[in-house]
């Protein structure tokens, strides 16, 4: 029973997505408007627009063998521009976030994702 | 159909991928060919085929034949396997289904739920995976039998909330079964593709699509946003055990209570009566689809006692309320999970076969004021036909046609890592679109702790007791620190085969390892399936061998009174010496007299049997016979397989 032994976090705030090391193309870091190919003005319309251009480029269903695991790093990233701009909320927080300089692309998600249960998350963690 | 099944296989060219709905009562197998799909009809003509299983003294049968014959065999006659599959002996909704059913289920190793049957008079214990890979494998052949050659992939569906232990274990009677599974989809999104397709011509613009799918067995809801080839589902809820089946057994106790109060016995023991009032309270549950009262009559149903009943479809909708009231709430579950007012929903798509009750449209109607419920799809095909696009995309087989075919589809339970006490960390939420990949950072929870286990879990609950245990591994080498110091960043990779990859990295070390979730406590063992694999081959065997002395047997049978006939007709022997039809006459009898008894011998005897009668025939064997080669067997109507015309395969169950 000694290997029992469990995790604990405290970070939940800190929780964070893959960063680019894991990415088989190691690419600049770029904005979720640079990645979907959209002025920061885009409209949702463009937004949408641009993900599904490159969703039927980069899925890895109709990914050329031997490029998937490429195509599925590409993709991944395409999704979550893609999420985090669609969303009011997390667009506007995230726009806020790279008006202070904050380059948080691809490292973030779950902040941007969380948006609405953010303050439930972390009064769970007070109360542990 | 049958003509085409019939005709020989030009070069043997790959068969194309198919896709497989397995379903809870009824399975469905669909091809893309030719631009389009073709839903595959079986050997006795149907669309779907009963996802049953019967084992008997002589043989093993599946699909239509073996539902046909639960009547006189119902404690060996298999149903419902898609209810026990990736579960648990001790899960509360098993524990409820063995008491419907007739045939015998029993705690295996590591708590699975083994079915017990008597085939060829011995006592066989089988795993819920080998069961649904005999009504796979049918499905195969039915596939075979229309494409004319050998099927090796195919894309399976399975409910949108089957969690991974039930996928998993699909997937490997799908090995079973002989098959290389391309991937396991949902249901609904499956449903949705059909739905897509059918639609694309007319449609502009996004439309937000809400697909209710209310089968046999399991009920899952899903929003899809389809646009031009895009097929996007944003969230989905179920439940993996709620269908036609439950709606048919409410039924069935209300009788009991109406048999026991109006004769003071109990038929809850009688699996054949219990059976017979089934068959006759889902006969009744059709009929009040368009009707608004029935009867149900069984002849002596128990202890000689007739049984007389009617019932309306408003007791039919007081007896499953609590059913219908669960849908709806699932429904605006999956609504609030998607973010989504009901009034952005474009289209309401049914899907599955109790979709057709209707109270439930009538529920979904109020529900989604001013919207057409979208039937245009066929309920009982739909998702078979999505899996049948999906396995073309998959396979390249169609890539002209699906060039802008993209399906992104979600995962419908969250992923988790256990903390201590037992409480659930959320790193992968449900409905999240797949492939992901999603990070978290973990300390350690004591002091001096050097080794750190990981445990993934899934499931909603926010203890990992009553979730779903997918693995564990662990991460050692760690330098003694205080509780809390030393960090670790946990990754969920999922790829689109909703593969999952969970690996740790200790931050300052660099130390790492991982899991791929492919193997939990419950599942088989590549051995075990090994095995297995090689049981169904030997049943498979076995049953060709049955299909081809029966064969045999019919063929000797048909000749026989065919020549019988052919003897009485005086044109034909009339120049015949009277000793030679003296003898030919002996010959008929005889051989009529060996078949009445030797019932199933081997093929050579009947063969030798069938050559015998020949020989001494060949006198009276009509001349425009003789030119199409008589004396080969192949001509004969009814005779072996290849004969001009479809013949029907003539199965005999004991």
């Amino acid at each position: 029973q000694a290997l029992r032994i469990r995790v604990g976090s405290r970070y939940a705030a800190a929780s964070t997505r893959a960063t680019l090391q894991d990415a088989v193309s190691v690419e600049e870091p770029c904005s979720f408007y640079d990645l979907l190919g959209i002025p920061e003005t885009g409209s949702l319309l463009e937004i949408k627009q641009a993900y599904k251009q490159l969703a039927r480029k980069y899925h890895p269903d109709v990914s050329p063998p031997g490029l998937v695991q490429e195509y599925t790093q590409r993709f991944i990233r395409v999704q979550e521009a893609y999420e985090t701009l669609s969303d009011p909320n997390r667009r506007a927080l995230y726009d806020r976030d790279m008006a202070k300089g904050l380059h948080l692309a691809f490292s973030s998600r779950r902040r941007y994702q969380n948006y609405d249960d953010q303050m439930e998350e972390k009064g769970e963690w007070k109360s542990r | 159909m049958a003509e085409k099944r019939k005709r020989e296989a030009p070069a043997p060219a790959p068969a194309p991928a198919v896709g497989i709905d397995l379903g809870t009562t009824y399975s469905c197998v669909g091809v893309w060919q030719h631009g389009r799909v073709e839903i595959i009809a079986n050997d006795q003509g149907n669309r779907t085929t009963p996802s049953f299983v019967a084992f008997t003294n002589t043989g093993r049968f599946i699909g239509d034949a073996a539902k046909n014959q639960v009547d006189m065999n119902p404690t060996n006659t298999v149903f419902g396997a898609k209810r026990l599959i990736g579960r648990k002996y001790i899960d509360p909704s098993v524990q409820s289904d063995i008491k419907h059913w007739p045939f015998k289920v029993i705690p295996g190793l590591g708590n699975k739920p083994m079915i017990v049957v008597t085939y060829k008079g011995e006592e066989k214990l089988f795993a819920t995976e080998e069961i649904s890979a005999m009504v796979l494998a049918k499905m195969k052949e039915t596939a075979e039998a229309y494409l004319g050659s050998t099927v090796k992939d195919a894309v399976v569906t399975v409910p949108a909330y089957f969690n991974d232990s039930q996928r998993q274990a699909t997937k490997d009677a799908g090995v079973i079964a002989g098959l290389n599974v391309l991937r396991i989809i949902n249901e609904p999104t499956a449903a949705s593709i059909a739905y897509g397709l059918d639609t694309k011509s007319e449609s502009t613009g996004e439309k937000n699509v809400f697909i209710f799918d209310l089968g046999g067995g399991t009920f899952d809801v899903s929003i899809l946003t389809i646009e031009e080839g895009i097929f996007e589902v944003k969230a989905t809820a179920g439940d993996t055990h709620l269908g036609g089946e439950d709606f048919d057994n409410t039924m069935v106790n209300h009788f009991v209570q109406e048999f026991r109060r109006k004769n003071n016995m109990d038929i809850s023991g009688n699996p054949r009566a219990l059976w017979r009032l089934k068959t006759a309270c889902e006969r009744a549950k059709r009929i009040l689809s368009f009707s608004t009262k029935t009867e149900i009559e069984i002849d002596s149903l128990f202890q000689g006692i007739d049984f007389y009943s009617t019932i309306s479809r408003a007791k039919f909708e007081e007896l499953n309320k609590d059913f219908f009231t669960k849908c709806m709430e699932l429904v605006q579950k999956c609504l609030n999970d998607a973010k989504m007012d009901k009034s952005s929903i474009n289209d309401v798509v049914l899907v599955g076969g109790s979709t057709r009750i209707p109270k439930v449209q009538q529920l979904l109607q109020d529900f989604f004021p001013g919207k057409d419920l979208c039937k245009s799809i066929n309920p009982d095909e739909a998702v078979a036909y999505g899996a049948a696009v999906q396995a073309a995309v998959l396979s390249g087989g169609g890539q002209e046609k699906f060039q802008d075919f993209v399906l992104v589809d979600i995962t419908p339970l969250s992923l988790s890592i256990e903390l201590v006490g037992e409480v659930a960390s959320v790193v992968v939420p449900k409905n999240t679109s797949i492939p992901t990949k999603l990070g978290k950072v973990f300390v350690t929870s004591k002091d001096n702790q050097t080794v750190v286990r990981f445990t993934v879990f899934e499931g909603e609950s926010a203890s990992t007791k009553d979730n779903n245990l997918l693995g564990s591994f662990n991460l050692s080498g760690i330098p003694p620190a205080p509780k809390g110091v030393e960090m670790f960043d946990v990754y969920f990779d999922i790829d689109a085969n909703g593969i999952l990859n969970v690996s740790a990295v200790h931050k300052t070390t660099g130390q790492k390892n991982h899991i791929i979730i492919t193997n939990d406590r419950g599942r088989l063992s590549k051995e075990e399936i090994e095995k297995m694999v090689l049981a169904a081959e030997k049943y498979k065997f076995e049953e060709e061998m049955y299909k081809k002395k029966v064969e045999a047997k019919n063929a000797l049978e048909i000749f026989a009174y065919r020549m019988k006939i052919t003897i009485m007709n005086e044109k034909i022997t009339a120049k015949l010496p009277p000793a030679d039809k003296k003898k030919i006459e002996n010959a008929i009898e005889l051989a009529i007299q060996w078949l009445d008894g030797h019932q199933l011998v081997e093929v050579d005897e009947f063969e030798d049997q069938m050559e015998e009668l020949k020989r001494i025939c060949k006198p009276i064997i009509p001349k425009s016979y003789k030119g199409a080669g008589v004396i080969n067997d192949d001509a004969l109507p009814l005779g072996r397989s290849s004969s001009s015309r479809a013949a029907p395969k003539i199965e005999i169950v004991d």
